[in-house]
């Protein structure tokens, strides 16, 4: 027998086929005494393995078995960053960016308070008188004594 | 938690104790379940102390998972399936390392395996559970690693093909062609021990 048939075969008692294949070659099995040999070897084999595996036990005892998983366990706790204790550089650098997104937020805030404000120059359209021109004391006395 | 209480407990109630960081949860459930973890490990690699520490790791790594744990198949189940995991790694690595031996060429003729008699009658028939584990351990350790590894996973851990192939990282009609020829093997093995006794 070639080997796919042999494979189709074992399909076949793996309920590996589709239903339809399945029953067409149940059918050519039953013509088949070679096939049929062949399915019923495969088929106590599988029986075979299956009722008799060999339970294995641990030999060690529970104590022991569990002492290198919980140290290998606590080794991987300390290695892992998430469950470490931030120190204060870390702290720090954990602050750094919500401490300048508000400070940005507080800038643009006042910003726009400002730009908005009723009396503010650029709210009304009006723009501010320019400032007085400072009167330089003793200009008048200087003036005088140029004779002017 | 007192120790006694988690023996109460059910899986799912001990791994959502241990998600929390309950290491006391943790163990009851190794204690639990490590012979089922260490047998599945020794039935891939036949080798006791190796068994021990890939189920050990087995452990370890399962604690680092337990969130993905989604409890859509027992938690023995989804144990197992990482020490298996583990297991095949291991002997992958074992088999780079011995890339010259004799297993690595046969390994290549999967499709031309010596033709073996079809047996009509069960070699095993009338024997006690106990004489037959041990005569079929005794003939698995004979089966070369890749044909152990498709029987171990499919006999005794109910794999389908597909999920075999995903394992083991071979195409379909590999895992098809390795069981095949283990189970053919295997049956002559076992003929032989017939004959022997």
């Amino acid at each position: 027998m070639n080997p796919e048939p042999q494979l189709k075969l074992q399909a076949l008692l793996d309920g590996e086929l589709p239903p339809d294949e399945a029953r067409a070659l149940s059918a050519q099995v039953e013509r088949d005494p070679a096939a049929a040999a062949l399915l019923a070897e495969l088929q106590t084999t599988r029986q075979t393995l299956q009722s008799g595996e060999t339970p294995a036990t641990v030999t060690e005892s529970r104590e022991f078995y569990w002492s290198k998983i919980a140290r290998d366990i606590a080794r991987l706790e300390r290695r892992s960053p998430a469950r470490q204790k931030p120190g204060l550089l870390a702290w720090l650098r954990l602050l750094v960016l919500p401490v300048t997104v508000v400070v940005v937020l507080v800038i643009v805030g006042l910003s726009l308070h400002y730009h908005t404000r009723p009396d503010s120059p650029v709210a009304t359209g009006n723009q501010p008188a320019p400032p007085a021109e400072p009167k330089l004391a003793g200009a008048d006395t200087t003036n005088t004594i140029l004779g002017r | 938690m007192s120790g006694p209480a988690y023996t109460t407990m059910d899986d799912g109630e001990l791994v959502d104790a241990a998600r929390t960081g309950q290491l006391g949860a943790f163990e009851e459930l190794v204690a639990r379940h490590r012979d089922k973890i260490f047998a599945r490990a020794l039935s891939l690699t036949r080798n006791e102390d190796e068994a021990l520490e890939l189920s050990q790791t087995a452990w370890v790594k399962a604690w680092q998972r337990l969130h993905q744990f989604q409890g859509e198949a027992g938690f023995a189940t989804w144990m197992t399936r990482i020490v298996i995991n583990l297991s095949l790694d291991h002997l992958r690595r074992q088999k780079r390392q011995r890339t010259d031996s004799l297993e690595a060429l046969t390994e290549d003729n999967d499709g031309q395996e010596p033709a073996l008699p079809v047996l009509t009658t069960s070699p095993t028939a009338g024997l006690e559970q106990q004489e037959l584990r041990a005569v079929i351990d005794q003939a698995l350790g004979q089966l070369s690693v890749e044909h152990r590894t498709v029987l171990v996973l499919h006999e005794f851990e109910d794999m389908n093909y597909k999920d075999i192939a995903q394992s083991t990282g071979c195409s379909l009609g590999t895992v098809m062609s390795r069981l095949f020829y283990a189970r053919r093997k295997m049956a002559a093995l076992l003929a032989g021990w017939r004959k022997e006794t």
